[in-house]
Order: C-alpha cells, then structure tokens, then sequence
C-alpha cells in the first residue's frame, strides 16, 4: 500500500491519522515539526503527505512552496486549524490537492486521501 | 592557625555542598515527574486512539482514568479535534468513564481554585446538555474566572436561555470579563441574535448598562445576521455616539438594502468615528448610488474619515472614477485621500506597468498622467 508522511506539532492528530491508515495497511512516518516533514519529503520517497500548517520549525505551506521550488511534486493535504479562505486559496494554487479544516471527520479525510493513493 | 575562619570556611563549604544537593535533587525528581506526565498523556493518547478508530468502549474502563487530569485533557483534545460520529464516540467515552461527575465535583469545590477551573475548563469541553444547570449556577460564582468559564460552556451548547442572564452578568462586570463573555457569545452564531436584540431593546427602554448595549451591538456584527439589522439600525439612529459607533461597525457585517439610508444620513454624524464607520459599512454594501455621498466625505476635516471614504469607493462600481475625479479637486486633503487609496488598491501600479508596456487604456492614462501631475 501507501507510504504516508504525516507531520502535526499535535500528538493526538498524529496518532489519530497513523492509526487509521495503519488499520487500512499503509505505512506511515511521523514529524512532529516542520523542518523534519520538510527533511523527510525531500530525501525520502513517499506517496501522500499530510501537513498541518501551523507547526514549530516551517509552515505547512512553506514546505509545500520548497518541494514544489525543487522539483518535488509529492502530493500534499493541508491539515490545519487556520480557518481563512486566503491560507485555503494559497495552498491550493501552490499545488495542494486539498485542504482539511480542523476539526475533522476521519472518514472524510480519508475519502479525500483515497483518490490520491494507490489502489 | 585562625580556627574561627577554618569553622567558616567548613560550614560555607558544607552549606555550599547542600545547597547544590538540594538543587540536584529537585531538579531530578521535576524531571522524573515531567516524564511521568509525559508517558501517562501518551498512552490515555494512544489508549483513546485506538478506541475511536475501532468505535470500541472499554468495557470496565478504570475508576481512576475519570479522576486523571492528563485523561480530561486528552479527551478535550480528541473532542475538538473530531467532528460527527468520532465526536459522538468521545461524548460517549466521556460518559462511560464517568469523567463529568468528577469535573462537576471538582467544580463545585470551595477550595484549591486552580484544581477548579482546570476542571471547569475540561467541563467546558466536555459538557452535554444534561450539565446546563450545573454550567448556569457557576455564572453566579465570586471567582470571574469561573464565572468567565460558564459563559464559554453554556455558548458552546447553544444555550439561548442563559444569553440575558449572560448580558445582565456582563453589565455588572469589568470591561474585559464583558468582552471575553462577548467573545464567547459570538460563537454562537445566529441562534444568540434574537435573545440579543431583545436584550437591547429591553436595556434601551430601561436605559441601563449602556457599555453593553454597545458590546451586544458589537456581537451582533461579530455574528453577522441580517436578522439584527432592525435592532442596529435603532441604535444608529440614538442620541448615544458609542451606541451609533457600535450600530455602524457592526452593519457593515449584517446590513441590508434597509441600512443604506441610515448609514448615509451617519455620515453627517458630529461624531467622526461614527462617520468613518458608516462610510466603510456603505462600502461594504456596495451600493452604487452611495458613491456621491461617500465623495463628500473625502473633504472631511478628520484624517481617518477622508481615508475611510475613500477605500470604501474603490470597491464600489464607479467609485475609483470618483477618485479620480477628486484629483482634480482643489482640496489637497481630498486629493491625498484619493490618490492613496488608489495606490494602496494597487490601482495606479497596474496602470503604471499596462502604460509602461503599451497596453494601457484611456482610463489607466488619464490616472498615471494624472497622479504624475499631483506627486
């Protein structure tokens, strides 16, 4: 199946997301800060990623501003509480294939994943 | 041999050597107490983890997870984070481990406060119908954060019953419990706007608690209903500044074709902060036929109304001809006003480079030509 990049500062939502997508057999690597996630989606190879906005170290959107800048075209969901249509537009126009506002239903979020992963 | 500074210079030492024991010590059972947090927040994470994604409640979950802190706070972050049936499944996990009996024992007591509120906080969160009246008792409670913590839970729960109450409590409070109770109304959204106006209309006729009156009116902009247009407009329309101040900041979130006309007569307000309020609610309106009126202001004697004028008539269809009209005035005021506003809009840029490649039109030549004439 898949390999997930999942990075949140938040445990919970870390922990949430990995346990549901375990259960329906990806594989999944944690960041718990941005400069890792950006680290980890630069050198490693993965699917999917799934990156909160807000978090210590980069912000979601200008991780996905560095990977597309380089040439990498992981697809990327913004997880994220910031609510304001403008951080939605943006990250969208930079290539995000969607966003996700917190709070969240899981099976949503995976019904939004689902097309973007391999069958 | 001095034996009086041998006996000193050994009890400095020894207190030395205690002194950096007793540092010692605390600093290892701290760090030994912060890592046991740590691991026990990891696993009521992990443990409620795994019982959402399988939809599956402990069958005797343990007597001492309900009276864990680490264990409310966990189930406040999954409660927050979730929305629909994940949600209902903490509700529910909340319930089976009994956590709302120990929040609201917690709550009830008379000593410890901090013990209290951060169970107040978690109750917060946590709550469900069946504690209104426990969540309604503590907006009586001599502590304002307390109090402060009531409004947030009973907001949350949409509780219309207590809006009045909430406004009468906020009326007798500090400026900044009112405003944090104002923020906690807000969230409501529209359920709380009828309760509201007829909170004002009650206190106007009373003529009590005018500070919140203006801070229900702000709430109500906050909201952003159209159903509190009426009550708005009234204010509007009163002989108190801070009233008609609040009446038109808040229009321009709820106002309607029904506010235009008090809007503009606002615009001849004595008060300049009203004036500039309403010119920027008739901007967001985006009636065209306010445009006339708004080029009025833009000779106003005050700074922010000029300014407020005229951003407000660049969004509006046919406002920047007006602008660029005004620079023709005579009033320099007026012509500042305008020719910043057209700048700031990134107007006169985009005309600049259309003109500097060729492709400007007659519009974006007779705007640089003109702007180049007035710097």
């Amino acid at each position: 199946m898949a390999r997930i990049l999942v990075a949140d500062d938040s445990p919970t939502v870390r922990l949430l997301v990995r346990r549901h997508l375990e259960s329906d057999g990806h594989d999944v690597v944690e960041a718990s800060d941005g400069t890792t996630a950006y680290d980890l989606g630069a050198n490693e190879d993965f699917d999917l990623a799934i990156l909160d906005q807000l978090m210590p170290g980069m912000l979601g959107l200008d991780i996905l501003h560095r990977w597309r800048g380089e040439g990498i075209e992981l697809p990327v969901l913004l997880l994220s509480a910031v609510n304001d249509d403008a951080t939605v537009v943006q990250s969208l126009s930079l290539g995000a294939f969607d966003y996700v506002r917190k709070p969240f239903s899981v099976p949503e979020l995976k019904a939004r994943l689902a097309s973007h992963l391999p069958r | 041999m001095d034996w009086t500074l041998t006996i000193g210079l050994v009890v400095s030492a020894a207190a030395a050597l205690t002194m950096a024991l007793a540092v010692t010590v605390i600093k290892v059972v701290h760090g030994e107490v912060m890592r046991w947090r740590g691991v026990r927040t990891a696993h009521y994470i992990a443990a409620v983890g795994e019982m959402v994604s399988r939809r599956l409640l402990p069958a005797s979950p343990p007597r001492s997870w309900a009276h864990d802190t680490y264990f409310h706070d966990v189930l406040s972050d999954y409660r927050l984070l979730l929305t629909g049936a994940d949600r209902e499944f903490i509700d529910r996990l909340a319930t089976e481990t009994g956590v709302h009996a120990v929040l609201v024992a917690r709550c009830d007591a008379r000593w410890l406060q901090a013990r209290r509120l951060r169970a107040l906080s978690s109750l917060v969160d946590l709550a469900d119908e069946r504690h209104v009246g426990d969540l309604r008792r503590y907006l009586g409670d001599s502590n304002r954060h307390v109090r402060i913590n009531a409004v947030r839970g009973l907001a949350r729960l949409g509780d219309k019953v207590s809006i009045e109450p909430i406004l009468d409590l906020a009326a007798q409070s500090r400026s900044w419990e009112a405003a944090r109770m104002a923020d906690a109304l807000a969230e409501m959204g529209s359920v709380a706007v009828e309760p509201i106006c007829h909170w004002i209309a009650a206190a106007v006729a009373r003529d009590e608690a005018p500070g919140v009156v203006a801070l229900a009116a702000r709430i109500l902009g906050l909201i952003g209903d159209p159903e509190a247009e009426a009550t708005l407009i009234s204010l509007l329309e009163s002989d108190r500044p801070d009233w008609r101040l609040a009446a038109s900041s808040a229009l321009e979130h709820t106002g309607g074709d029904a506010a235009v006309a008090p809007l503009l007569t606002a615009l001849d307000d004595p008060a300049w902060s009203v004036r500039a309020r309403a010119a920027v609610a008739l901007g967001a309106l985006a009636d065209s036929s306010v445009g006339p009126s708004l080029a009025l202001l833009l000779t106003d004697r005050v700074w922010w109304v000029r300014q407020n004028a005229a951003e407000a008539l660049v969004g509006l269809p046919g406002g920047t001809d007006i602008l660029l009209d005004t620079l023709d005035s005579p009033d320099r005021f007026a012509v500042d006003a305008a020719l910043n506003q057209l700048t700031l809009s990134g107007l006169l840029g985009e005309a600049s480079e259309r003109v500097a490649h060729g492709s400007a039109t007659a519009r974006d030549q007779r705007l640089v030509e003109k702007a180049a004439g007035r710097v």
